[in-house]
């Protein structure tokens, strides 16, 4: 059985979304303006301290380079928390998170926390995707969404202060809660997949 | 009368009332003569007498008495001066009997400064050189805390005082009784913190995940755990003192983790995650490249934990083992003592990549019988190089985790299976190209493209060069990891090509549009890659250049033959030149005006665009347009020599301009295109 102290967070989006901007932003609170692309796949771990309970999150950072495409379904598969990330400054790259999605899904099903977060929010004036757009997508894959601005450091501890709070904890009132919720969004017609068993992980459902 | 009164209040005008005696005098007079009647002025010098008759009298009284103090006073001092020579007659008899115990009296007060200095010595002694009495129970007390490890730096100290006084030659005999206490509180302080953290290490790295520093308050449980693995670096660092104790810690986290990590590895192949997510990984089985990716990744993800956790683990230590660390402490002492005269630091390894890598040699044995298994499925060339890239991209990867710390044994075993895989690899390569080699296809005269065997051939090259461009391997090392894969594969072509190109039975024309339309499909793949495929392209291109000449030489000699100049020309390029030409079978007048005509005919009907069919078939349009102008400036150039010879006086030709319709420069500018 897994510790529930522990999680793997791995980030998806396209190239250059700001991926390990978010990820840097949170662990050193820095940001670097000169873009430098991801090779691989990078890992960095920290602790976060909630008001009930402490967590230990594994951050991996996966390149969005097309050439390093096949090997990220290795890492979604072990991962409790998928954070897919796109440009409000880019259309393309929120058009695509759709894939990332259901690769999210295809490896983990409902066990997994999904968040979908809109980058560059300081870059205000070239915005091609409204929060309306980003809040619908949620809503349509029943995932949770905030946006964010890595440079500027907007609401980037939020980030994972959500995440981290969406994640089942060691509190039995919590994991009863969270079976509930599970049981509620089973859909046993949905592509054939058998119905989830009672207990199984956690699937968040809430939106900013 | 008169006289009287006058000389009365003369007197009376002669007071001097200022005088103080006089104030003083009536100032008393006051106290006593109240009333100014006859009888009192009669009795005035009475009462005057009176007064200082008493007063007199009172004096006399006191002065008596003081006389009778001061004679008892004289009494008193005779007593005391008796008493005084009472005393010192006494004090001298006394001194006359004691001056015997006066004398031992100062000889101990001096013996005992002397015996006071020796107490502080002994005191700085004891300080310097033995344990208290809470020390000693700090040692064997049931749980170890802070004091026992401040008892293990103390004896440390005494320690190295003795071994001081060894170096100045003092007091040998009882530093080597100090010495010999002092390491017999030193051993068995650390083998009972050896037993202690032995014991710590069976406990808290046996599960799968250790809780490092997560913290609840409402688990106490949890928090006393956290506690413990707090106390465990510390320990760790203590031991350090004691490497072979502290080796044989290691080796046990090491075992721990071994468990761990194989029980968590079959696990993740065989049965998943809880509940079935994740999946097995070995529900993928099928796709070779996500199978292996899977497992690769699993490794990449669990080496970063391990990393992690170990190095928490070890934080707090500091010193290197010996790569070459024996068990028996002498070869120990023996290794270590010869590595400091050879100074090799290359022999020393950091604690946590020794951890690491003996507890990640699990994964070796069910990650190569995997790999086996798949490349026993014959995958193919393509997915066999996909797998040689991924363990490349891997092996980089596991490095990274490590961080340059020491050579990391995941990074190593990866680089061996991935060798295993390059044979395979080569093999594979080896047996397609002598397959296809044993019944080559050969060109369609057609069209002179390459054949399905080569362009499949071709297409694999493609894939497995974008397969290589995507991997992790540094720019600067691309070119040297390159070649020895590829060069090899291309040369196969080439041979392959130049089989089928033999084994056709073409004209030599065709060969060479066969092999140039081949090499250039080649060349058209490497060129997208030029930052370290530059050998191989100036290489091909020298090839496809020789062949060009061989294609533009017989193109040309062709058309020349078709446009009647040829036999011409040929003459004229092995005639001696001792002769005129007019003189010369077949180069008379008549049969040179007969091969012109011939020659403007054919160049007036085409307009200009000579039929070169043969450069026609050239797929590559660069090539192509290359080809049909070289072919037009060699017979622009030969036409020219014709012209130049008729010309000549030497060869006798009456009227040589008659002879010709067009000037050389009118034909090139007909030609050129």
């Amino acid at each position: 059985m897994e510790s529930l102290s522990k999680y793997k967070l791995v980030f998806l989006g396209d190239q250059s979304v700001g991926k390990t901007s978010i990820i840097t932003r949170f662990m050193y609170d820095t940001f670097d303006i000169t873009y430098q692309a991801t090779i691989g796949i990078d890992f960095l771990s920290k602790t976060m301290y909630l008001e009930d309970r402490t967590v230990r999150l594994q951050l991996w950072d996966t390149a969005g380079q097309e050439r390093f495409r096949s090997l990220i379904p290795s890492y979604i598969r072990d991962s409790s928390v998928a954070i897919v990330v796109y440009d409000i400054t880019n259309k393309v790259s929120f058009t695509n998170t759709i894939k990332w999605i259901e690769d999210v899904r295809n490896e983990r099903g409902n066990n997994v926390v999904i968040m979908l977060v809109g980058n560059k929010t300081d870059l205000a004036d070239k915005r091609q995707v409204s929060i309306e757009e980003g809040e619908a997508k949620a809503k349509e894959y029943d995932i949770m969404f905030t946006e964010t601005s890595a440079k500027a450091g907007f609401n980037i501890k939020a980030l994972f202060r959500k995440v981290a709070s969406a994640l089942p904890g060691i509190d039995s009132n919590s994991m009863t809660k969270n079976q509930h919720e599970i049981i509620s969004e089973v859909d046993i017609t949905d592509g054939g997949k058998p119905a989830l068993k009672e207990g199984d992980g956690f699937c968040s459902s809430s939106r900013c | 009368m008169n006289s009287t009164l006058s000389r009365k209040i003369q007197k009376v005008l002669d007071i001097k009332l200022d005088s103080e005696d006089l104030s003083n005098a009536l100032e008393e007079l006051s106290t006593f003569y109240t009333s100014n009647s006859i009888g009192a002025r009669r009795n005035l010098r009475n009462e005057i007498e009176k007064r200082y008759l008493d007063i007199n009298i009172q004096f006399l009284d006191q002065f008596d008495q003081l006389n009778k103090n001061i004679n008892e006073l004289v009494l008193d001092f005779e007593g005391i001066k008796n008493s005084c020579v009472d005393i010192c007659d006494h004090l001298n008899s006394t001194n006359r009997v004691s001056s015997e115990l006066l004398k031992n009296a100062h000889e101990l007060s001096c013996g005992l400064k002397e015996i006071k200095e020796k107490e502080n010595t002994l005191q700085q002694f004891f300080k310097k050189f033995k344990l208290t009495p809470q020390e000693e129970q700090s040692l064997v007390k049931k749980e170890i805390d802070s004091s026992f490890y401040q008892t293990l730096d103390r004896l440390s100290e005494i320690q190295n005082e003795c071994k001081k006084n060894l170096l100045s030659n003092q007091y040998q005999k009882p530093t080597y009784e100090i010495l010999e206490i002092i390491t017999k509180h030193q051993d068995n302080a650390y083998r009972r913190l050896y037993q202690w953290t032995k014991e710590e290490i069976k406990q808290l790295l046996i599960i799968e995940i250790p809780i490092l520093d997560s913290f609840n308050n409402i688990d106490q449980q949890q928090q006393q755990q956290q506690q413990k693995v707090m106390m465990l670096p510390i320990a760790l660092s203590a031991l350090q003192n004691k490497p072979l104790l502290f080796k044989h810690c290691l080796d046990e986290i090491s075992e721990c983790r071994t468990k761990t990590i194989s029980n968590g590895f079959i696990t993740a192949l065989s049965f998943g995650g809880p509940n079935g997510i994740p999946r097995p990984i070995e529900i993928n089985a099928h796709d070779p490249q996500r199978y292996l990716g899977d497992m690769l990744a699993w490794i990449h993800q669990c080496l970063a934990s391990e990393f992690e956790l170990i190095s928490t683990i070890l934080s707090k230590v500091t010193i290197k083992l010996n790569e070459n660390n024996n068990n028996n402490v002498d070869d120990n002492i023996e290794n270590n003592n010869n590595n400091n005269n050879n100074n090799e630091e290359l022999n020393f390894i950091e604690p946590i990549i020794k951890v690491l890598n003996n507890s990640f040699e699990c994964i070796n044995r069910p990650l190569s019988i995997r790999i086996d298994q798949i490349l026993q499925s014959k995958p193919g060339v393509i997915i066999t190089y996909k797998m040689i890239s991924l363990l490349d991209f891997y092996s980089r990867m596991a490095n990274l985790i490590t961080k340059g710390s020491g050579v990391c044994r995941v990074s190593t075993i990866f680089g061996s299976i991935k060798s295993n895989c390059l044979s395979v690899f080569f093999t594979q390569i080896k047996d397609n190209f002598d397959r296809l080699e044993r019944s080559p296809t050969v060109p369609s005269p057609q069209d002179l493209l390459p054949t399905n065997d080569i362009k499949d051939s071709i297409n694999k090259l493609s894939e497995l060069i974008s397969t290589f461009n995507s991997s992790l391997i540094p720019l600067d090392e691309r070119e040297k990891e390159y070649t020895p894969v590829f060069s090899s594969f291309i040369q196969k072509i080439i041979n392959l090509t130049t089989f089928s190109a033999t084994s056709s039975k073409l004209p030599l024309i065709s060969m060479a549009v066969f092999m140039i339309n081949c090499l250039s499909s080649i060349k058209s793949v490497l060129e997208n890659y030029t930052s370290f495929t530059a050998s191989n392209l100036e290489l091909l291109t020298c090839q496809i250049e020789a062949h060009m000449d061989t294609l533009v030489e017989e193109q040309t000699s062709e058309l020349l033959q078709q446009m009647g100049i040829g036999p011409k020309l040929s003459i004229l390029q092995y005639s001696d030149n001792k002769s005129p030409l007019s003189q010369i079978i077949a180069m008379d007048r008549l049969s040179i005006v007969q091969s012109i005509r011939q020659f403007d005919n054919c160049l007036e009907q085409s307009f200009g665009t000579l039929l070169m069919p043969n450069c026609e078939k050239l797929s590559d349009t660069t090539l192509r347009s290359l080809s049909k102008k070289s072919v037009s400036n060699l017979i622009s150039v030969a036409y020219s020599s014709l012209y130049s010879a008729i010309h000549d006086p030497f060869n006798q030709y009456d009227e040589p301009n008659s002879i010709f319709q067009y000037k050389p420069d009118q034909i090139k500018t007909m030609l050129d295109f």
